[in-house]
């Protein structure tokens, strides 16, 4: 599997509050191939979010392009990325981020109807990953208020996977989880990445990113270096002992 | 200070809220002071006026055949000081023309003094005096010049039948007695000797009189003078017919001020309704401010910031809103000043002035502040409710979540339509909020449209609130009533005619007597004019009709027994409706031809009220009648022209308060609507930007918009517009209730219902558009990441 499915070619992102400007992406070159499970670490505040927002089509780079399968998307219009959004790529918030008028089912549903009309099946389909991720029929009707973090995260993930998009964007979510529910919802990321959705998910855990096959180090904007992993394998002890090798060297 | 910096940085924040509110404040400042101001200093304002010229307290207008018994009764009165006579011309059917301002010809009885008289009592200060004062210079009352635009050097044509002088303005005095054509329907103009002789020696002009001018010793009792002196002149002269005119100072005091009061009685109830609008407001920008806020809230508490810290900076807010709404509408009240004056002085007929009124000024700041303050206390108070703990888990107890009612798995709504109706029903409570100005606002205009229609358009509806018939001419027969008025009645031209007439009925109730214009007609149902209110107007001869202010002076009420003296006899009525009217400052009463007959058997109809046909000439009729009619004892008057006159001199001032109005309601609608509107798209941000993230493109996240918030829009603004509908006569009569009007039938356009409904929905629909325009050029991050407002 080795076609390139996201490509960021001297990717800069420039915020300017007031007078002072922060350069937060500094020419980012990044190449995502299918099938690839890419995490993103680096220290709070070094740009990795942006890093997601910029390659999703969520926010506009200040410089550089991204290609998706050879498509500029840094030249799309806000609508026309709207439609590549919603037809191509998942997101996990870092904050979550539910709709919160909605009940917990409704939430996911919402994003299955902008790409099908077959509610029966979206339905079905977010029930069978809630229950993967470990929620149980009682949250169904639930608004996102009544939810605990953990679970809200949950509902979230799911949200991201109910169009089975071939690239999912996780800015860290695991991090409202408790080991058994963040366990559950990696080997469920793990299942979906093993049918060929891409996944780049941004995380703080080292035993989250050992289910990479890449890792990318972010510091001030900038890839100072990757790890590659190969595929994952369950309770490797190397894989554990490179990966933490390769953060100390990082400054982790 | 800390708490001052949480406040000002609120208000930076919200900057629309806050904008306005300052312009709901400054106006309600405006409408407050303006109104309380001249509502508490009128009476003063009057009485310094008078005091300046030593103004009458008293004036009798009479032939001079007994003015040696008048003399008697003045000094028998306790209260009486002083009194002057001097020789005056009386002029019962005159009419004028102002040749300069092309006005149209009135009629106006006029009472012509010399003005080289010397005189003591009401002494003449002219304004604007010619330089060099004509022979036929005449000084006429302020009030033409305020209100009818008449200008020093005009030429003033005096006409009685077809005889003419012009006369030359040659100034303008001020005397409260003679204020206003509205109070006395009559001219008191001020002639030099030789024009003054020159009328005197031409009969057709008017006859001599006597006007005698009293001082009493108590100018706030002078109706008790009046009174009086009409008891005791009744028994010295029982037919009075030589009497042209007694007027007390109290009552011309009254008469002068009722349409300025109810004017500012309006302003004051309209800064009101402005400030129930501006404590919505403030109750929608709190219960926003605290939704939107509640994480930052519950996050200053747990840094140890108590929340009645928190509490205190959201009122040091609104108090530095306040304070600065309060200082512009001061401000803007000043610059208005000369408005003010203009509309005072043209209703009252006099200079007005207006000064700075520091105990207005504390007054209208210390209502505003409670309102304020109080309003937003009540709604910032369940701060004190939020433990960190709640506000950090971004206020669960402020949802009441209910069924889900459109669960998606099965609606047959489309995406858009559901995902709308959804964010409206969550918002229930900002949308109950958000409604409820809109429904005030649509209310309020249908109110003023409706004002502004029947004030300035159509005023039937001020004219029945007058209480005096329709009729275009009347006439006045001596003798051979029945033939004569048997001949008008089938003259070509006429529509109708009605036996009408009035006498001043002194009304007894349980040792309580009150005076009261008396009218008298056959049958009540032909008059075009009903003044009744409750109950029905009398049909037999033992039943009388009363305005609610005579009975409330009584103590009476319908269904009780009233009498009435007349020459001695006393008879009893019954009271079998109750009727309003501001003419003779809303004291009239109503019984039937056979009532007046047990009271004066030998009583004949004197008085003809006709109505002409449409296209029929007022003047060409009344010459017409004039020449049949030449050698008997008649007098035909254009009687509907003077009421018109009447209602000119107020139409000026009416017009400037009602468009002022109208204008400022514009402003608030479009202010209000944009601030709430924003606000309600502001909250959906974050929902908004995800939404944007997840694949929604921007014209579907507009179409939720509309969903979500054009059914409130549309059906605030129909149920505000409909209750105005129905509400514009109650809220009137509510306002005009000391004038003792119960009932007004102002005549509210259904269309523009519909009008004010599709103004406000097409105003909300343009301003949620140019809002929600905002969204499409925004990247999603941006509008869930980044604060606005
Ligand atoms: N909308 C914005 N306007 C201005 N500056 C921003 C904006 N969004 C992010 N930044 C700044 O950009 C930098 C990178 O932010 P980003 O959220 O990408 O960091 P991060 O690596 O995700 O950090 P964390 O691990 O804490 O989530 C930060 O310094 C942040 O302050
Ligand atoms: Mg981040």
């Amino acid at each position: 599997m080795e076609n390139t499915i996201l490509k960021a070619e001297m990717l800069s992102k420039t915020y300017s509050n007031g007078s002072i400007m922060q350069h937060v992406l500094k020419n980012l070159n990044i190449d995502i191939k299918a099938g690839d499970f890419t995490v993103i670490m680096g220290s709070s505040g070094s740009g990795k979010s942006t890093l997601l927002y910029a390659l999703s089509g969520m926010d506009k780079p200040t410089l550089g392009k991204i290609d998706f399968k050879g498509e500029e998307i840094s030249k799309y219009s806000n609508d026309r990325l709207a439609v590549f959004r919603r037809k191509h790529c998942g997101f996990v918030f870092q904050q979550i981020y539910l709709n919160e008028t909605m009940s917990v089912l409704d939430n996911i549903i919402i994003s299955g109807l902008l790409v099908s009309r077959d509610k029966k099946a979206i339905a079905a389909r977010a029930k069978e990953l809630l229950h993967q991720v470990g929620m149980t029929e009682v949250c169904y009707q639930k608004y996102p208020s009544q939810l605990s973090g953990g679970e809200a995260q949950r509902v979230a993930i799911v949200r991201a996977l109910i169009n089975a998009p071939e690239i999912v964007f996780a800015d860290e979510p695991t991090g409202a989880l408790n080991s058994t529910n963040a366990i559950n919802v990696l080997d469920v990321m793990t299942e979906v990445n093993a049918s060929g959705q891409s996944i780049i998910m941004v995380t703080h855990d080292i035993k989250t990113a050992r289910r990479a096959n890449r890792i990318l180090y972010l510091k001030d904007g900038v890839i100072i270096d990757e790890l590659k992993l190969g595929s994952y394998v369950k309770d490797d002890p190397q894989r554990h002992k490179i990966l933490r090798e390769f953060l100390e060297r990082m400054g982790w | 200070m800390k708490i001052l910096m949480i406040a000002t940085n609120n208000i930076r924040k919200a900057k629309v809220a806050t904008a306005t509110l300052i312009i709901l404040i400054a106006i309600a400042t405006i409408f407050l002071y303006v109104g309380i101001s001249v509502l508490s200093n009128l009476d003063t304002f009057i009485d310094g006026k008078n005091a300046e010229t030593n103004g009458a307290h008293f004036i009798s207008i009479t032939d001079g055949s007994h003015d040696a018994a008048i003399d008697q009764i003045y000094e028998s009165i306790d209260s009486y000081a002083s009194s002057e006579r001097e020789e005056g011309l009386m002029s019962m059917s005159s009419k004028y023309q102002n040749v300069d301002t092309g006005e149209e010809a009135y009629s106006l009885s006029t009472l012509f003094l010399n003005r080289e008289t010397p005189r003591d009592i009401s002494r003449v200060t002219i304004i604007d005096e010619a330089a060099q004062i004509p022979e036929n210079g005449v000084i006429v009352p302020y009030v033409l010049k305020i209100a009818n635009g008449y200008k020093t050097g005009d030429t003033l044509k005096f006409m009685v039948d077809d005889n003419t002088t012009e006369l030359e303005i040659a100034g303008f005095y001020e005397d409260l007695m003679f204020a206003s054509p509205s109070n006395v329907s009559m001219y008191k103009l001020y002639v030099g000797d030789k024009q003054f002789n020159d009328l005197m020696n031409q009969p057709v002009y008017g006859s001599k009189c006597s006007y005698s001018a009293v001082i009493t010793d108590d100018i706030d009792n002078t109706e008790a003078f009046e009174s009086q002196f009409t008891k005791d002149l009744k028994t010295v002269w029982p037919e009075r017919t030589g009497s042209y005119a007694t007027l007390s100072y109290g009552t011309m005091k009254i008469g002068v001020a009722v349409f300025i009061n109810i004017i500012m009685a309006v302003l004051v109830a309209f800064s009101i309704i402005i400030l129930a609008i501006a404590a919505i407001v403030i109750k929608f920008s709190t219960t926003t401010h605290i939704e939107n806020n509640i994480k930052n809230i519950g996050a200053l508490e747990a840094m140890g910031y108590t929340s009645g810290q928190i509490l205190g900076s959201i009122l040091v807010e609104y108090l530095l809103i306040t304070a600065v709404g309060f200082a512009v509408g001061l401000g803007a009240s000043m610059l208005i000043s000369p408005v003010i004056t203009n509309v005072v002085s043209s209703s009252i007929g006099l200079r007005w002035t207006t000064g700075i009124y520091p105990r207005t000024i504390l007054i209208s700041l210390a209502v505003i502040m409670i309102a304020v303050l109080g309003i937003s206390y009540f709604s910032a108070f369940k701060i004190k409710k939020i433990t960190p703990l709640t506000a950090l888990r971004n206020g669960i107890e402020t949802h009441h979540f209910g069924k889900n009612r459109v669960p998606l798995e099965r609606t047959k709504l489309s995406l858009n339509m559901a995902m709308g109706y959804k964010s409206l029903i969550f918002n229930k409570r900002q949308n109950l909020i958000a409604g409820l100005i809109i429904m005030m606002l649509s209310l309020v205009t249908v109110f003023s449209f409706a004002a502004y229609y029947n004030f300035a358009v159509d005023k039937s509806a001020m004219i029945k609130l007058i209480g005096l018939e329709t009729a275009e001419v009347q006439v006045t027969a001596m003798e051979n009533e029945e033939t004569i008025f048997d001949e008008i009645a089938a003259m070509p031209g006429v529509a109708d005619t009605v036996k009408l007439d009035s006498f001043d009925g002194v009304i007894k109730y349980d040792k309580k007597e009150c005076g009261a214009s008396t009218r008298i007609t056959e049958d009540y149902s032909r008059l075009k004019v009903d003044t009744c209110v409750k109950g029905r107007m009398p049909v037999n001869d033992n039943e009388i009709a009363i305005t609610s202010i005579v009975l409330n002076k009584l103590g009476a009420q319908m269904g009780d027994t009233v009498s009435i003296d007349y020459n001695g006899i006393t008879r009893e009525f019954l009271v079998v409706g109750v009727t309003q009217q501001f003419n003779m400052l809303g004291r009239g009463a109503a019984i039937t031809t056979a009532g007046m007959k047990k009271l004066m058997p030998a009583y004949q109809e004197k008085n003809l009220m006709v109505y002409l046909a449409d296209g029929e000439n007022t003047k060409s009729f009344v010459t017409r009648i004039n020449n049949q009619y030449a050698n008997q004892n008649i007098q035909t008057a254009s009687y509907f022209e003077s009421i018109e006159m009447m209602l000119d001199s107020f139409e000026a001032s009416i017009k400037i308060v009602v468009t002022g109005c109208l204008g400022i309601i514009a402003v608030i609608i479009v202010f209000v609507m944009f601030l709430v509107i924003r606000v309600r798209i502001l909250r959906e941000r974050i929902r908004l930007g995800v939404s944007k993230a997840l694949g929604f493109t921007a014209n579907q996240l507009i179409g939720q918009i509309l969903i979500s918030q054009m059914p409130v829009i549309i059906g605030a603004s129909a149920l505000g517009a409909v209750a105005g509908y129905f509400a514009t006569n109650p809220l009137l009569a509510l306002m005009l209730a000391a004038n003792g009007i119960l009932n007004c039938e102002f005549y509210v356009d259904p269309r523009l219902v519909l009008f004010t409904i599709i103004g406000i929905s097409l105003l909300g629909l343009a301003t949620v558009l140019i809002v929600a325009n905002s969204i499409r050029k925004i990247s999603p991050c941006r509008m869930f990441e980044e604060g606005v407002d």
